[in-house]
């Protein structure tokens, strides 16, 4: 059953924003077909007029993916509120399925649409800064794209170590480590989701429906609330996990961290993002217990 | 869960002293009507819904005071009563759509959850399937979460109401949403049907359609629980009536106890639901 809800509730969201993937990757192949342009055959206008000409459509791309962070929130709330509590409610509150079955399924496909677009974010921008950078570099120096854009990121990479007075990782252990902040980003969007169901269903529920935007109210306090006992716990107790590409440990240390970094390895604290996930797991047993008891479909 | 808010509220059952439950007399109807079976001592599950005590309201306007009752497995219901007297409401908790009530739920002699939704077929009086479903969309999804689903019995059904099975629900009219909503439910061998107002929308014409298929596809020996304004329309096809009004049971009993009163049920559901809306 989870699998067929997810599936369902996966396609409701994609309907939602299928629209500004298609305008993204219409952009990106005008982006593309700009790079196959010789700017320089026109002389000075023309590498002007090139560089111009892409720093338009990679804003444009890193707009209509910003759009499509706003679109994937609006159409996740909308589609959770009408498929749950609305009309389309009398039909998913009557399927025989248990209500954390049903919120489950919300939820990963929510998730996955929300990572989705913050993924294509984060590429869209990297990626149009890249492009941008690479048009001059292109014809300053003449270096294909992927060798300008590897040189690039480990030039920055070591720029921002020099700047931390941290010794340069290894490659393996910069992968690690970006895995883990990846992991991490993944956590906190799956967390922002709960929080957003979490919100829109208390603001059906008696007497917190009578509250004027009240699901805004309820998610800042909610989101308040998990932070807060997230940072709390992480003041009482810290936990790094210290790493290199032989080993790795846990630490209470701060000294410990301090010298890790020196010597080259990483070091990531963990305990505020355990916490928040915990707070998580129990707002989504909380909002089960609400839609199984306390929310009537209008 | 039925019992949520409702277990502080509820008071014991009435047994019979052989220990079988019975109607309680909360169930007795006001108007000097016969209640007949629905206060014979009965086994457990002859009853398809079971409700005690049971009130709601919204935001302090009582739509249903203390209401007791019980409704006979195997029968043809009609639920009447006038606009505003809590008929959707009391299906919407029969079905488990509304939990902010106090008092007992019953259906199928369980409490409401994932079993009695399984067994129970609920069509509202709005649209619930997604705009951007097309007919068969709406079929396969039935089919997929409803183990009693009959997807042949559902295409067949479309193709009698002139669906296309590729037309989107935002592309259809209010009638033909209707229509699709009643097929995916009578395409269901549920022990219940709960219809709200299953002719409200459509035309005089496909309403000996629709009553057609509702009278032809329902399981044997399930339990067809109507909710209509059109007593007349619908009057032969009742065996038990259960008239709402007040917030309270105004009449629940056999069709054949009503008839032998000389009158018809439209003519009894004027005299009564008149005196329930007089002002005093």
């Amino acid at each position: 059953m989870l699998g067929k809800l997810t599936k369902n509730s996966f396609k409701a969201n994609m309907s939602s924003v299928a629209g500004v993937y298609v305008a993204m990757v219409i952009i990106g192949v005008i982006m593309a077909v700009l790079l196959l342009f010789d700017w320089t055959k026109w002389g000075d206008m023309g590498i002007g007029l090139g560089l111009v000409v892409k720093i338009v459509a990679s804003l444009a791309l890193c707009l209509t993916s910003g759009i499509g962070i706003l679109m994937t929130l609006v159409g996740i709330i909308s589609e959770f509120n009408r498929n749950m509590f609305g009309d389309e409610g009398h039909l998913t509150m009557t399927l025989p399925v248990k209500s954390s079955t049903l919120l489950l399924s919300k939820w990963l496909s929510g998730s996955f649409w929300v990572l989705l677009s913050y993924f294509v974010f984060c590429v869209c921008a990297f990626g149009s800064f890249i492009y941008c950078v690479n048009h001059s570099l292109n014809i300053v120096q003449g270096n294909s794209m992927y060798y300008s854009v590897y040189e690039l990121v480990v030039q920055m990479i070591e720029e921002l170590c020099r700047a931390s007075g941290i010794a340069m990782p290894s490659m393996g252990v910069l992968l690690s480590l970006a895995s883990i902040y990846a992991f991490e980003g993944a956590v906190r969007v799956c967390v922002f989701v709960i929080l957003v169901f979490f919100s829109i269903t208390i603001s059906h529920c008696k007497p917190f429906h009578k509250v004027k935007f009240g699901g805004i109210i309820y998610f800042f306090l909610s989101f308040f609330g998990v932070t807060t006992f997230a940072s709390m716990i992480t003041k009482f107790i810290k936990i790094y996990l210290v790493f290199s590409d032989e080993f790795y440990t846990f630490s209470l240390s701060q000294a410990e961290v301090a010298a890790a970094w020196d010597l080259g390895y990483a070091a990531y604290s963990v305990t505020n993002v355990y916490c928040t996930a915990i707070a998580a797991v129990f707002i989504f047993v909380i909002t089960t217990v609400l839609i199984e008891r306390k929310v009537n479909v209008s | 869960m039925a019992f949520n808010s409702g277990k502080k509220k509820y008071a014991p059952e009435p047994f019979s002293p052989e220990g079988v439950p019975m109607a309680s007399d909360d169930a007795v109807i006001t108007d000097g009507f016969d209640r007949g079976a629905a206060v014979q001592p009965v086994q457990k599950n002859d009853f398809a819904f079971k409700v005690r005590n049971l009130t709601k309201d919204y935001d302090g306007n009582i739509v249903l005071n203390n209401i007791s009752f019980d409704i006979p497995s195997g029968k043809i219901v009609g639920l009447l009563g006038p606009n505003g007297c809590g008929k959707t409401t009391l299906m919407k908790i029969l079905s488990g759509l509304i939990h902010d009530y106090t008092g007992m739920v019953k259906v199928d002699g369980r409490p409401i959850g994932i079993s009695s939704k399984a067994h129970l077929a609920y069509l509202p009086d709005c649209t619930f399937f997604p705009k951007r479903f097309r007919t068969i969309d709406c079929i396969n999804y039935y089919g997929d979460f409803f183990k009693d689903f009959d997807k042949v019995k559902a295409v067949e059904f479309a193709g009698r109401f002139g669906l296309d099975l590729n037309q989107r629900v935002k592309t259809m009219s209010k009638g033909m949403k209707e229509k699709l909503q009643l097929l995916v439910v009578m395409s269901r061998a549920a022990d219940i049907y709960l219809l709200d107002e299953p002719l409200g929308g459509v035309d005089p014409a496909a309403r000996s359609v629709i009553l057609d298929i509702i009278m032809s596809n329902y399981k044997e020996n399930a339990t067809v629980v109507l909710s209509t304004h059109l007593v007349n329309d619908l009057e032969h096809s009742f065996d038990h009536i259960l008239m709402l009004g007040h917030g309270s049971i105004l009449v629940n009993t056999g069709i054949e106890t009503l008839r032998s009163t000389g009158k018809s049920v439209e003519e009894i559901f004027k005299e009564v639901i008149g005196d329930a809306w007089e002002v005093d």
